[in-house]
Formats: C-alpha cells, structure tokens, sequence
C-alpha cells in the first residue's frame, strides 16, 4: 500500500523530531502524533473506518521519516483515540477537515504554517468544542478576524497564534 | 456571430500550405467577413452614431434590477450557457450610485435558522457559494474576492410562547443538515455572560455558515465576473413593455389574455431618450419596486376576481438600522443576536460599535416614499436592547440609515419562477429581507429554469407564483 507520491512536504515535516507545539513539555500521558495529507488516501481511508488509536501510555509522535516512509506500527495501537494532532505546513484545507471529524477525543491541534487554512476552518473547529485544549494557528496568513470571531465556541481552550 | 463562424471555417486555408496565413490577402478576407456578418440582420452594427450609453438593440435575456439578486442571476446564466455568447444577456439598473438599492443597505448577514426546508437549503447553499467564492468569481489579474465574513453566528432567543416553535424549527434545521445546536438558559449565560436570561426559555445558536459579510463585495463580485463573462450592463429604468396579447377561452367562456412581451423600453436615466430592447424572456429582479415593474405588463390589472386581477405581492417597507457605540459591550464573541421581542443587533468593527434594529409592528409601517430615518423609532428599541444586555443601557446612536426590504405581503417568502399569464416574464423578488443571503443560490436556480427548463439542484417550485393565485400561503415563521 506504499504510495509513489510522497510529496516534499512530508519530508520536510518529518525533519522535526519532537513536538511541534511550542507549548507545554510533553506530558507524561498518551500522545500520538499522525501526519495527515491530503495524498494520504490509506491514512484517510484507515481514519474513515471506525475510531482507532486509543493507545495510552504511548509517548512517541508518530510520523514519518526522513524518506517520506510512514510506519505501520500505528496499526497495533487500533482502538485508541488520537489526542493531539500537527498537521503545520500542510495544505491541509476546509475539506482536509473531514478526516478529523471523528476524533473525539482531539486534545490539541496545531495547523501552525498552513496555507490554505482560513476562517471557514476555523468555523468548523467548533467540532472540537468540548475537547480542544491548545490550538495553534501561528503564520496561517489567510484567517482574520472574522474566523477569531468563530473561535469563541470553543469552550476550554487556551489559545494563541502570531500571524 | 453563427454565421461569422461559419465563414470564418470555410474560408480558411489549410494550416499546411500557408502562403496565405498573415499575409495582407487574409487580413482583408477577414474584414470583409466580419462587414458581412455586421451587414446581416440582427447585428449590432449601425450606420450613424448612437448614444453609447444606451442598451444593445437587442437580448436575449433583459434582467429588471441590478442589485444582488439581479447580478447573480446574470453571472449564472452566463455560467451555464453551452456555448460561448450563448446567451446575450442585458441587466438594467436605474441607479448607478445604488443609493437607494435594499442589497448595499442590508445589514449583511446569513443564517440557516429558517423554518423552511427551502430556506434553509438556500442558505446552507449560498454560504457554500460564498466560501469558494473565489473558485466562482475571481478575475484573471484583478484582486481576489474577501466577503470579510464574519463567522460568529445567529442567537435567536425564545421565550415560554415560543418556545415548541424553535424547536420544531431545530429539528427542521438538523434534518436539512444545518448545524444549529439549542442551549438552556444556563448554557446561555455560561456562553454569553453579559446577556441577561430573563424571560429567555430557549436559545437557538448556529454552529456553523452563519455570521455576515459585507454585501457590497459580494455585489461587485458578480458584478464584475459578470461583466468579465460578457454580460451588458445598462444604467437607465425600465419604463414599460411592448407585448402581444394572445386570447384564449376557457371552457366556461372566460376570456383569458396570454401576453408575450417583445420590446423592453429602457430609458435614459434624465432624459427623454429610451431604447427598446427586443428581447426574448425578462426577469423582474427589481427588488422593492417589483411590483411596479409588474404593473406595467398589466399583472394585477385586470378584473378582481381572475388570474390578471391578481397583483404582485411584492411592496417596499422600509427599514431602519441604527449604529450605536457602547465600549463596555460584548465585544469580539457577539454573536448575531435576535431576540423574542423583535429586536436584533450584531457587531460592526472592532470599535465596540454595535448596529441594532427592529422590525415595526404591521400598524406601525413607517412611510416608504423616502429613506429618512426617524430616531424617534429607536426609543422603541433601547428598552428591549437594555434588559437583554445591560451593558447597552449606556450607549449612544452615532448614526443609522434606512434601507427596504422587497416585502411580500402575502407569506413573506420569495417568489421565484415564471407568470402564469405572462409566458415569459420570470420572478426573483418578494425575499422580505433575505434576498441577500439566498442571492447565489437563488441566481443558480433561475439559470436553471430558464436554460435548463427547471430546477436541478434545489427544487424552489413551492415558491412559485401559482401559490399566490390558490392563496395558499407557506409562511415563514423565522422572519426578523
């Protein structure tokens, strides 16, 4: 199931080793990391199907390495809920946001660098509205205030941004 | 332009002896090609100079009204023709300042909180519409479109009478896919802690789509794809119609007149000169002076008690919307506030500017002969603004302005598609105050009826005239 079409903005990504947000240390409990793409179609597919990733205990990031190769070690962890999520400078967009959608137990996200995010993904974001504690939309240059008008819906978090 | 084509085609030497391409023999070929196609009948051209400010002699589609709904209309036409310069179509607008235009005095916003499946369809459409907007209707080289939407979403609050009626409406809405959610006054007041709960039993709030934008933009964007796709645009006013009348009897013996219009007569905005344009279908998208415009073919003039007796519901009633300043208000999270009593108000700016009104009651209708305001109306609403956020009992009027709405006195809801007497005028009016935020949707679904034959994507047939004659109302119960 390898895909050709690893783009660069995967291995550019993958050269970030820890956390990429510059927020609080990580912390002792469950954190995944998934990098999403839109070319992504199995990870897509995979999250599609019913919720995965309810790993605790697991303090690695997942993502994939420096030649754009995605580990399926994911696999073993089926049934645990994604808890934070980077998807920075990725083109991740509006429609992008369908994959993440069932996440329920999302606890941080970070679109931090992204294009193509503007105020109607942020609109959405009120999916999140119970479970979203950090948000980060640090350098998108297409929100303005109108989509921080959106984030008063979000009820429990912390946010901050630098355009 | 066909028969240009077709010469064009035949007269052209093959690309592969090209002893003639460029050279001054072609380009003389294609002149006299095109002073053939001019001299056949149904061209543009003519002999001596004309005004230029004038409308073409004829058109294909005449388009009454260039307001949102009317520019909308002619950027989807011109989208969906099959072929190019399908369609010639023509908007006339009689005022080119739109200093009296109901599209550019709106207050801007749009919400899915209808308790029609229409509406709500039109909406949720529209705010589609207007998150690709730039897909649809950017200009090569020219700036991208930014509607500055805000997203912050409709509160409608409800008290103990009405209550069951927002939530059938709540299921309405979620059935049709909106993302609307209800809130207890509790969750009310731990959301918006500066509202204040008193009387509010229910709250309704949008999650998602709703908020308002600046509806000048989104004029100017159609208006100028639009006119980028070939679409004529005229400044002057449609001051009547030439038709054919066709009688027929119906099995009773009544006489029924069935008229076709021919020739729109548009003139000249100061000035006696007018053009009559030969046209074949006209779209009354005149907004507030609808009505007036379906006057003139003789809609609701004829004998009471017969089709042609029935008028055109479509009347002007003004508005009035005032700005205050209040700098301990809400602030940035205010939503799009709608109150049981009427009133409304929303954020304008970052200046802790607010813009507030209310719709009179049907006794208190001011006058519609002008777009004065009168502040004495706002003592009517400070009352309801103050108990429901306390905040605005310090505040002051820094300006307003009055628009009208295209008000349909008969159910309050648009009228869109074809007279049943009239074979080719076409309706897109009588929205009472959101012909705005349904004007994509509503544009796309009129392209679809007059080049297509009938809706496809959004089925608006329950908002077509005939209702109006079987006086069977469907009323909106969402109306602010």
């Amino acid at each position: 199931m390898r895909r050709s079409c690893r783009q660069v903005t995967l291995l550019s990504a993958a050269s970030r080793y820890w956390s990429s947000s510059p927020v609080a240390p990580p912390s002792k409990q469950s954190r995944l990391l998934l990098f999403l793409s839109q070319r992504f179609h199995d990870i897509e597919t995979l999250l599609s199907w019913s919720s995965w990733f309810k790993n605790r205990g697991q303090s690695e990031w997942f993502r994939s390495d420096r030649r754009g190769k995605f580990s399926w070690d994911f696999m073993n962890h089926r049934d645990t809920s994604i808890e934070e999520v980077d998807v920075g400078n990725t083109l991740i967009n509006y429609t992008g946001l369908e994959n993440l959608v069932k996440q329920r137990g999302l606890r941080t996200l970070s679109v931090s660098g992204c294009a193509e995010v503007d105020d109607w993904f942020l609109s959405r974001l009120y999916i999140f509205q119970d479970t979203l504690e950090e948000l980060d939309i640090s350098n998108c240059p297409r929100i303005s205030v109108g989509g921080l008008a959106a984030l008063q819906k979000l009820r429990y978090t912390d946010q901050h941004g630098r355009k | 332009t066909c028969f240009k084509d077709i010469t064009s085609n035949a007269l052209r030497p093959n690309r592969n002896n090209n002893i003639f391409l460029n050279t001054d023999l072609e380009n003389q070929f294609k002149a006299f090609r095109e002073k053939a196609a001019d001299a056949m009948p149904g061209s543009d051209w003519t002999p001596f100079e004309k005004n230029s400010s004038l409308p073409p002699e004829r058109a294909d589609i005449v388009i009454v009204g260039g307001g949102v709904v009317g520019w909308s209309i002619a950027y989807w036409l011109k989208q969906k023709e099959m072929i190019r310069d399908g369609v010639r179509v023509l908007v006339v607008e009689r005022d080119p300042t739109y200093s009296q235009a109901s599209t550019v005095l709106s207050a801007g916003g749009i919400r899915q909180q209808f308790s029609l499946p229409e509406n709500i369809h039109l909406s949720m459409a529209s705010a589609d519409f207007m998150r690709n907007i730039n897909e649809h209707l950017s200009v090569l080289n020219d700036d991208p479109v930014d509607l500055q939407f805000n997203h912050s979403g409709y509160l409608f609050l409800a008290s103990e009478k009405v209550a069951h009626i927002m939530e059938e409406n709540y299921s309405t809405q979620r059935y049709a896919g909106a993302k609307v959610s209800l809130l207890s006054p509790t969750q009310l007041k731990e959301k918006c802690p500066w509202i204040n709960t008193d009387g509010v039993v229910l709250a309704s709030y949008g999650l998602e789509n709703e908020g308002w934008f600046d509806p000048w933009m989104l004029l100017n964007a159609f208006r100028r794809k639009a006119i980028s796709m070939g679409v004529y645009q005229c400044f002057g006013e449609v001051t009547g119609f030439s038709y054919t009348t066709n009688t027929m009897t119906t099995a009773e013996g009544d006489k029924v007149d069935f008229r076709r219009i021919k020739y729109a007569n548009v003139q000249m905005p100061n000035s006696l000169e007018y053009q009559p344009v030969e046209c074949a279908i006209v779209v009354n998208a005149a907004g507030a002076l609808s009505g007036k415009v379906a006057e003139m073919m003789g809609i609701g003039l004829g004998p009471k008690d017969t089709i042609s007796g029935i008028p055109l519901p479509v009347e002007p009633r003004k508005r009035f919307i005032y700005v205050v300043h209040c700098p301990n208000g809400p602030g940035l999270d205010t939503p799009f506030l709608v109150d049981y009593s009427g009133v409304y108000f929303r954020r304008e700016g970052l200046g802790g500017n607010y813009i507030a009104g209310m719709s009179p009651e049907e006794e208190e209708e001011p006058e519609t002969n002008n777009l004065e305001v009168d502040h004495q109306f706002f003592q009517n609403i400070w009352p309801h603004l103050a108990h429901r956020v306390p905040a605005f009992e310090c505040l002051k009027v820094k300006s307003a302005w009055a628009g009208f709405y295209d008000y349909n006195t008969f159910d309050q809801n648009g009228i869109v598609g074809m007279h049943p007497l009239v074979n080719n005028m076409f309706f897109a009016t009588g929205f009472s105050g959101h012909g705005l935020q349904h004007s994509p949707a509503i544009g796309r679904a009129m392209a679809e009826l007059i080049l297509d034959g009938g809706f496809k994507t959004l089925d608006l047939s329950a908002f077509s005239f005939k209702r109006i004659m079987t006086k069977e109302p469907i009323l909106e119960r969402n109306i602010v």
